[in-house]
């Protein structure tokens, strides 16, 4: 599940060949996905990569952040389930603040954070999780199905194999956080 | 934009690490995922030999009952007796009342006490109604109790808020003769969703050696409903409830006291019954859930067997706290009471003929993190019953994390299977003897007695797994095992002695239940999921089994999986499943045939299905393929064996 591990399926041209050939002996059959094939990627490494994003088209309120270029928290919750992915998010900065990230198993310090992402692990506990953060400037973000609908803020879904995001609105803006509109445009906006 | 920014990944060939962080945000909406349906698995960290079977793997192995799924998962015997009977096992010891196998619906327990078995033919449910099965293999006995010995299968149903809107389903076939679905789901208000459910199945029989139709066709109906219920963030509830009447036909060679003495008879069977269920789940904190279950069930069958009512009422409570930053403890407690009525039958008489048993347990588990890449479970339960007492099952697991996508684990676990009614109150008769000078020139009867001193067998089970998984479209999963059981059921010959009733007067050779055969067997299961091609996945499952020679040896040595399902066109799917199941050299029988030698055997199913529309799924399956006809397992007593045709079916699927 870590991006940039030597993927176990055949490389490009072979995948083509190999899918003519079983199309013939069943009497040719229309292809058409050979060319399609240009990339695909690590479903964690995507939202890792908006983890990022949002950071990117987030505001928090004033006095969030002790000096300028105070850190930026992005905390997991439960179980972590990026692997190598988050990796990539370790060396970034956002406006001026660099991102550090955190796994809490536990759920325990949160406060600090200023996104959390609460993994699948966790949907037992999440419910109760999110009532702890209400009112605090963080932004949630999570993959559990049903996030925003429960009250957290960002709800990663896949639809037809693409990363997706649906924002509950009011919820942010209880945190006091201001959502980009740049970022609003593009989601679903759930309440 | 988007080709700029990919032509780059693509140059790299496919794998290497690109930075996704450089894309924008409409951008990486379109960025397509590996694998589509394919979920972060929680049980990857489960220091168990854990399969899951999930909703589209039924759907793509053809079967239409939950029993033929079964067989994709590795470590698992699935054999069909007859049209309605089927044994199925794990890890050996299989039997159509095979009792090392502990099998939950929605967490109600449908091991029947009286036989120690399950009636797999009365848990032929709607497949389309099911999320999951879970099949994990090895001692359940700390979380599940007593009677989960060489495994536990945990069948889910979907929760009514993914079966909402209507469903009616027709399958007709040469052997599936009907079988007739209809759903409706919707939703009460904003917090809860509702799904009624009806189904009618009826199959054709199998075939008596000679060629000639075995008799054995059979008909299920079942009804029922599920409701999930969000009364507040924390709380959820789900109410279930099931209702089955089935008639089925089912081929015996019986004793009877004059010639021919033992004689075959096409039983016809009832049984019918139903069950309500509720759950409440509360998230008490951000480190707590606790759940509370109650469930009745209420059964009756007539068979030649027995004539028997039982009602089970069950209430369980489970905490789960998280203590800490490396601690997960959970515990529970559970009261479980059986009230039995046995009436008069043909070969089975039950002393006292009613009964109330009563099952108290209480279990604890702890998860602790030792270090970051080791895990350490250390769990028991102790339970006490009717007939044995106390009895404490504990179990210690070790969980590695070697490396980002692998997990090493261990275990060690002690499981018990508590007596059956029969074993300790019962009186089974199993074949005529002719008449003898011993006896007086008069028939006997070789019967099973049970004389109230049949103790639990007793399970230590040594497991070492390892799991890995490279991408998102190669998975493997290994498990070896050792068994080393202790107190197995034995029979000893007793003094035969005479009784007048029933006439004519004959004589009885008893054999009483014993604990005496000690055995230990050892095995391997291997597991891969691979997907080579984007719309190719197989699904391989091997098994290895060596079960002592000198012992009972009713179990194959090997047995392979193999299911292929190919996306041809998005609306068009093939699969193709191929399973082997080896010799089994010698089935023990307590009927006139002795012991019973039943051929290695190969089966091939294939599956075209077909989505014209959105709400409309056609699809057309062959089973048994290769072979017109083939003799597949036969019950351990009353033998009669009768082998499973080829069965060809077409399913029609509407959704409203």
């Amino acid at each position: 599940m870590t991006s940039g591990q030597a993927s176990w399926r055949l490389a490009a041209p072979w995948r083509c060949w190999l899918m003519i050939a079983a199309h013939l002996l069943l009497g040719g059959l229309v292809l058409g996905q050979c060319g399609a094939w240009a990339g695909e990627f690590d479903e964690y490494a995507v939202k890792a990569a908006y983890l990022y994003n949002f950071a990117k088209f987030v505001e928090w309120p004033p006095g969030t952040f002790a000096t300028t270029d105070a850190p930026l928290l992005i905390c997991i919750a439960g179980d972590n389930p990026f692997g190598a992915a988050l990796a990539t998010l370790s060396d970034k900065t956002v406006e001026n603040h660099p991102v550090r990230l955190r796994h809490m198993p536990t759920a325990g310090s949160l406060a600090q954070c200023h996104i959390v992402f609460i993994s699948r692990t966790e949907q037992g506990r999440f419910r109760a999780m999110l009532e702890k953060l209400d009112d605090l400037p963080i932004l949630s973000v999570s993959d559990i199905a049903d996030f925003t609908r429960a009250g957290g803020m960002i709800d990663l879904v896949e639809v037809e194999q693409r990363i997706r995001f649906n924002i509950n609105l009011s919820a942010a803006r209880r945190a006091r956080l201001r959502l980009s509109s740049q970022l609003l445009k593009l989601a679903t906006i759930v309440e | 934009m988007l080709t700029a920014s990919f032509s780059a990944a693509t140059a790299a060939g496919p794998g290497a690490a690109v930075d996704l962080t450089q894309l924008s945000i409409e951008d990486l909406m379109q960025v397509q995922i590996t694998s589509a349906t394919k979920q972060a698995q929680p049980w990857a960290n489960t220091a168990a030999a854990v399969f899951v079977i999930t909703a589209d793997d039924i759907r793509r192995s053809g079967v239409t009952h939950v029993m033929g799924a079964l067989r994709l998962a590795p470590g698992v015997e699935v054999a069909r007796i007859d049209s309605s009977r089927w044994a199925i096992t794990i890890r050996g010891f299989n039997g159509r009342f095979a009792n090392k196998l502990l099998v939950m619906i929605d967490g109600r327990s449908v091991y029947t006490p009286s036989f120690s078995g399950v009636y797999w033919e009365i848990q032929d449910m709607s497949l389309d109604n099911i999320e999951r099965i879970e099949v994990i293999r090895g001692p359940g006995g700390s979380l599940w109790g007593a009677n989960a010995v060489n495994g536990v299968i945990n069948i889910m149903t979907k929760p009514a808020s993914e079966t909402q809107g209507g469903m009616v389903s027709v399958t007709a076939g040469n052997e599936e003769r009907a079988i007739v679905e209809a759903r409706y789901g919707g939703k009460l208000g904003d917090t809860a969703h509702y799904r009624l459910y009806g189904r009618y199945a009826e199959r054709d029989g199998s075939v008596a050696p000679g060629g000639q139709d075995a008799g054995d066709d059979w008909n299920l109906q079942r009804g029922g409903f599920r409701l999930d219920w969000q009364p507040t963030a924390r709380d959820s509830v789900t109410v279930l409830g099931d209702v089955y009447d089935g008639d089925l036909r089912q081929n015996m060679v019986i004793p009877t006291l004059t010639p021919p003495d033992n004689q075959r008879q096409l039983d016809q069977a009832k049984a019918n019954g139903s069950s309500v269920q509720a759950r409440w789940e509360h998230q008490n904190s951000s480190t707590g859930q606790l759940a509370l279950q109650l469930y009745y069930q209420q059964e009756e069958r007539s068979d030649l067997m027995q004539s028997s009512e039982l009602e089970t009422l069950d209430l369980d409570f489970q905490h789960n706290l998280k203590l800490g930053e490396r601690q997960e403890i959970v515990w529970g407690l559970n009261y479980r009471r059986y009230q039995d009525q046995f009436g008069p039958a043909t070969l089975v008489s039950i002393m006292p003929e009613a009964r109330t048993t009563e099952l108290f347990s209480l279990f604890a588990q702890d998860q602790v993190a030792l270090t970051e890449r080791l895990r350490l479970t250390l769990g028991a339960k102790i339970e006490h019953n009717d007939y044995t007492g106390w009895e404490w099952q504990p179990n210690l697991r070790l969980l590695w994390q070697p490396s980002d996508t692998q997990r090493v684990w261990g275990a060690v676990s002690r499981a018990v299977r508590t007596p059956s009614r029969a074993e300790e109150e019962g009186r089974t008769n199993l074949t005529t003897i002719p008449p003898l000078p011993e006896m007086g020139w008069m028939p006997s009867v070789l019967a099973l007695i049970g004389n109230g001193t049949f103790d639990a067998e007793k399970l230590t089970a040594y497991e070492i797994g390892y799991r890995t998984w490279l991408g998102q479209d190669f998975s493997l999963d290994f498990t070896t095992f050792y068994n080393d059981y202790k107190n197995l059921q034995s029979v000893e010959p007793g003094t035969p002695f005479l009784e007048s009733t029933p006439l004519p007067p004959h004589g009885v050779f008893p054999l009483y239940f014993h604990n005496a055969f000690t055995d230990d067997n050892y095995g391997a299961e291997l597991a891969v999921d691979w997907r080579p091609l984007e719309k190719w996945r197989v699904q391989f499952a091997y098994s290895y089994l060596w079960s002592r020679p000198e012992q009972k040896n009713w179990s194959p040595l090997n047995q392979v999986s193999l299911l292929s399902s190919w996306e041809i066109r998005d609306d068009l799917e093939f699969d193709a499943w191929i399973y082997y199941v080896g010799k089994i050299g010698s089935l023990p029988t307590l009927s006139p045939l002795g012991t019973v030698t039943i051929d290695p055997r190969l089966n091939l199913t294939l599956r075209l299905g077909w989505r014209p529309r959105r709400d409309l799924e056609l699809s057309l399956v062959g089973a048994n393929l290769l072979d017109d006809r083939q003799l597949e397992y036969v019950q351990e007593a009353y033998t009669f064996p009768v082998e499973i045709e080829r069965s060809i079916y077409g399913q029609f699927k509407w959704s409203f």
